[in-house]
């Protein structure tokens, strides 16, 4: 059972680095800066995971392993705010945006003309 | 939030005994009243919570799952040296409600690889696609009908 439990944790912290591997690589392959933080937030969110998933085999059923529980929820409920802070900062900030990134507007026409007030 | 403090007092207390569990429970206690007091914390509110537990469950799976989904994906545009991917700024409504769904909703297209929030503002979203493929289904997808549902039983 040891075993198994070692070898399942080395495997997902393995996996989990891969990711942060993956992850460096898309910082490199990708020019813009709104697609690097596309790159990051892999790291953030699945590799973060499957590391903290191989630390939590290693640990078995223990507090320590809800510990592990608790970073992973407390991760999953900061990391968005932050990238969501730095991504409004660019989007602000960049006066160039439409020539950066194609702009898309999927509002609904009828929820555009409630809202317009010249619509009368 | 109660039960939660009381788990997290424990869990950071390394050991359980009697008197870690009662100090808990009071300290827990003290803890959540301060929050009711201050900062818009109810006992009602807290039994909606309980209420939604299913729902948030089966939250939790949907976004365990989109979050795989996305990472594959946004992965085979970082290795594959022909995949180029179409990025794009979209813009799009919900029917939810309230501020919570709409937060929650904001959080899980940012912690989903692939997307990121950069705006909601009255409840418009304006997210980041890494591909074009990827604003698919936005304004419709698995985590707003589940957000639809929690507001149907809250309210």
């Amino acid at each position: 059972m040891e075993t198994i439990r070692f070898l399942l944790g080395t495997v997902l912290i393995a996996a989990g680095l891969l990711i942060f591997i993956i992850e460096i690589l898309g910082n490199y392959r990708f020019s813009y800066v709104l697609s690097r933080m596309q790159a990051a937030s892999i790291g953030d969110s699945f590799g973060i995971a499957l590391c903290l998933l191989g630390a939590m085999f290693y640990f078995g059923w223990s507090l320590a392993c809800l510990k592990l529980i608790f970073v992973e929820i407390f991760l999953w409920f900061s990391s968005p705010v932050s990238s969501h802070l730095v991504a409004k900062l660019e989007a602000d900030t960049n006066e160039d945006l439409g020539s950066c990134v194609e702009m898309l507007d999927m509002t609904e026409p009828s929820a555009k003309e409630e809202d317009d007030p010249c619509n009368t | 939030m109660y039960l939660f403090l009381l788990a997290l007092w424990i869990i950071f207390n390394g050991r359980i005994t009697l008197e870690i569990v009662l100090l808990g429970v009071v300290l827990a206690a003290a803890v959540f009243a301060f929050m009711c007091r201050f900062m818009d914390y109810s006992i009602g509110k807290e039994k909606n919570i309980l209420m939604l537990a299913g729902l948030i469950g089966r939250y939790a799976l949907v976004l365990i799952v989109e979050v795989i989904k996305s990472t594959l994906g946004a992965c085979r545009f970082i290795l594959v040296p022909g995949a180029n991917p179409q990025p794009l700024i979209c813009r799009f409504t919900t029917p939810l409600q309230t501020d919570q769904a709409r937060a929650l909703l904001a959080n899980s297209i940012t912690l989903t690889p692939g997307t990121i929030t950069v705006s909601l503002e009255n409840g418009e979203y304006t997210v980041h696609c890494l591909d074009r493929s990827m604003a698919e289904g936005l304004s419709d997808s698995r985590f707003v009908q589940l957000l639809l549902r929690m507001e149907e039983v809250t309210r």
